[in-house]
């Protein structure tokens, strides 16, 4: 074992901290161009050199977002949305997990190498489909495409990171609960999801960045205009000849806050549930 | 305890089968019975226009049609548009930009010969090349709305400081040439400063869209035809063509290509667009380009004139439409043809137009060219283009790889990698491969399609 003197502990900890703070400001770089330019006036988004903080800053690109495009509308429909998907996801994904991982049934393994494979299928060739089964469901326009989904599975990446995280808890919690007369839906409510916390609270961020940054669905199968998220909303920003950088940007920071709020109040759980399940980046 | 433990679990219970139950509760699909036969409009045009004039306007003055309007973000339509189609969906009318040819030979639109034939549309009343590109394989399958030109854009304060008069426009390639040098201006080290004219230097206004090649425009102005043998053919290594880089690369004589290209990569979108920025002072620009001035550099002193042409030669430009049609499969074939004949009437295009931010133009003729049509020097100029306009769509049922491969020829024409000959072969030999197995296919699904042989 090497023991290091306080002055070498001291000089490790400054070089590690400059590089990561080093590491940090280039990747906060792209957000806080967003910031700058939702501020900006149409005459310095372009300027060369790039203008950090501009000469005067334009405000009235976050109020005029309010009028260009019915965003509380929006954000009720994303919230909504992604409130739901988070719900179905963790319910039906935890349950799936459950019995691939404390279970024992025959052909259990197949079966589940069977839900990995379909994370290799992408999702062009399920969306004509999957749009032609909403269609005939009469789901078309409603929300029912984007939530319904996610109370049976909740998409086998959620599987398989909750099973990886089932198998870490010793079997003889399980075991122990059986004798005493427990039920598996006990073991897996009372025992199973309190202990998996954290891999829960990965599952419900991971499933809220992508619902919430989702444009496609909302795309295919929304047409009320009333009924868009906000990644359609910023999409409106667009147009073929001229496109509105700064409320644009304005409309992104708006959109991003929810995200950097959730991930600042759950980053504990976020980086133990990645931790515990063996899952690192 | 225990009671309050149970009721918590009761409540937690209750509340995750409501949230489950609730997405079955949300259905957007009833609709009050109105009496209407109600039709829904795809459009996309840009961020301005959320619900438009025309669609307003033709809800209060049909009592048995109502047309829903649907925006879809710029870009993002084919995908929508086609998921919709091809899951046996799709809306009753969309609006478009793309070639129509495309579309069409996808058997993604509903022929309309039999409803042109039935109600005597007159297609006279539209420009012909925007007609033109609604042919496919002998029907038609789209209707043009609106459309936009190109035109030649001088800055005048630039010509004031080198001694030109900015109020004679050249009009041949070689006064262009002449005038360029007067107007090209180095630093001390060598490289340009300002330049006049760079004859295959096109610069987009926003990221991704697409420009206008000079090339093409000055080998359509010296008579050159790109498809032959009926459409079954690309011919790009054409004398024109041939005569048209050759030009070209004798231009580039007074400007080194890695002197140009240094000078090009400084360029950006918005204000720091060339022409905007006053670091070019001729271009050939679209119609909207005025709008692109008045938002980024309203002070900005130009004129615009015709397209320059070969000594003896007439000039012509590109034009590109915005089309209405309607999708195979689409439940209303009738309400939509009457929403879409309402959309060229004469008095809708020129209210219409009216009506829009963006500078358009209404395809219909008799709209374009009525004296209650804002006619101010400019818009003669681009009408004037449009008349004379070729179809952006050269190769229809190609028109991606052979924009492509042009591209990529150009570019290996000016840095001198091959001969003028040499890279106009290979582009025209894979477009024309590609272009083969595109008629080939069509030819198939035109055998197999009973609405095609109608």
């Amino acid at each position: 074992m090497i023991i290091q003197t306080p002055s070498k502990k001291i000089l490790n900890k400054i070089i590690t901290y400059t590089f990561l703070v080093g590491v940090a400001a280039i990747l906060i770089l792209p957000f806080l161009w967003i910031i700058s330019t939702s501020l900006k006036g149409n005459e310095s988004i372009f300027a060369i050199p790039p203008q950090w903080i501009p000469d005067k800053i334009h405000w009235d690109n976050y109020t005029n977002v309010f009028e260009k495009m019915p965003f509380f509308t929006y954000l009720r429909n994303s919230i909504f949305v992604s409130g739901m998907t988070i719900i179905g996801t963790l319910l039906s994904s935890s349950l799936v997990a459950y019995a691939f991982a404390c279970l024992k049934w025959p052909g259990r393994n197949g079966v589940f190498i069977f839900v990995l494979a379909t994370m290799m299928l992408p999702m062009q060739v399920t969306m004509i489909p999957l749009f032609v089964l909403f269609k005939n469901f009469g789901w078309l326009n409603t929300f029912k495409p984007l939530i319904v989904p996610a109370f049976f599975g909740g998409g086998a990446f959620n599987i398989f990171l909750l099973r990886h995280f089932f198998l870490t808890i010793p079997g003889e919690l399980f075991d122990a609960a059986r004798i005493d007369g427990c039920s598996e839906w006990r073991i897996y409510w009372n025992i199973v999801l309190p202990l998996a916390k954290p891999a829960l609270a990965t599952v419900a961020i991971l499933t809220f960045m992508m619902t919430w940054n989702d444009f496609f669905g909302p795309l295919i199968y929304l047409s009320d205009k009333l009924k868009g998220t906000l990644a359609l909303g910023l999409a409106m920003f667009v147009g073929q000849h001229q496109t509105e950088w700064g409320m644009l940007m304005a409309a992104s920071v708006m959109m991003m806050i929810p995200m950097i709020v959730l991930f600042f109040l759950f980053q504990k759980y976020f980086i133990k549930g990645f931790m515990m399940s063996g899952i690192k980046g | 305890m225990n009671t309050l433990k149970t009721i918590l679990k009761t409540v937690g219970f209750v509340s995750i089968g409501l949230m489950i139950v609730i997405p079955f509760l949300f259905t957007g699909n009833e609709k009050p019975e109105t009496g209407k036969t109600e039709i829904q409009y795809w459009h996309s045009t840009g961020q301005k226009e959320q619900a438009p004039y025309y669609v307003n306007a033709f809800n209060s003055t049909h009592d048995s049609i109502q047309v829903k309007p649907v925006v879809i973000p710029w870009q993002e339509q084919e995908k929508k548009v086609l998921t919709a189609l091809l899951s046996g969906n799709p809306p009753d009318v969309v609006n478009q930009f793309s070639p129509v040819v495309k579309w069409a030979s996808r058997m993604a639109l509903r022929p309309l010969d039999d409803l042109i034939e039935r109600d005597g549309l007159d297609s006279t009343i539209f420009f012909p090349s925007l007609w033109k590109e609604m042919r496919w394989q002998g029907h038609i399958f789209a209707i043009p709305v609106y459309t936009a030109s190109y035109a030649f854009f001088i800055n005048k304060r630039l010509f004031r400081e080198a001694g030109l008069d900015p109020e004679r426009i050249p009009q041949t390639w070689q006064e262009v040439r002449e005038y360029s040098r007067k107007l090209t201006k180095y630093d001390e080290d060598g490289y340009f400063k300002q330049i006049g004219f760079i004859p295959f230097y096109q610069q987009a206004l926003i990221p991704g869209q697409s420009t206008l090649p000079t090339p093409i425009i000055m080998a359509w102005q010296l008579g050159a035809e790109f498809l032959v043998d009926s459409g079954h053919s690309l011919k790009l290594n054409n004398p024109e063509m041939q005569r048209a880089c050759r030009w070209i690369l004798d231009y580039l004589d007074d400007y080194p290509m890695d002197k140009l290209s240094a000078f090009t990569a400084g360029f950006g979108y918005g204000d720091q667009h060339c022409f905007v920025s006053e670091k070019i002072a001729m271009m050939i620009l679209p119609s909207t380009f005025p709008e692109h001035i008045e938002r980024y550099h309203p002070d900005l002193d130009y004129t615009i004139g015709m397209i320059p042409s070969f000594q003896g030669y007439p000039t012509t430009s590109f034009s590109g439409c915005w089309w209405v049609a309607i999708p195979r499969g689409a439940k209303n074939p009738e309400a939509s043809w009457e929403f879409m004949k309402y959309l060229i009437d004469k008095e809708v295009q020129l209210a219409t137009v009216e009506a829009m931010e963006e500078n358009l133009f209404p395809a219909n003729r008799l709209a374009a060219f009525d004296k209650r049509f804002d006619k101010d020097r400019e818009t003669d100029i681009f009408l004037k283009h449009i008349e004379v306009a070729n179809s952006a769509v050269v190769v229809p049922i190609a028109h991606d790889v052979f924009w492509r491969e042009f591209y990529n020829a150009v570019e290996r024409i000016m840095h001198k990698v091959q001969p003028v000959d040499a890279a106009l072969e290979q582009a025209e030999k894979t477009v024309n491969h590609e272009l083969h197995k595109a008629l080939e296919y069509d030819e198939y699904i035109r055998s197999k399609m009973d609405f095609f042989n109608r």
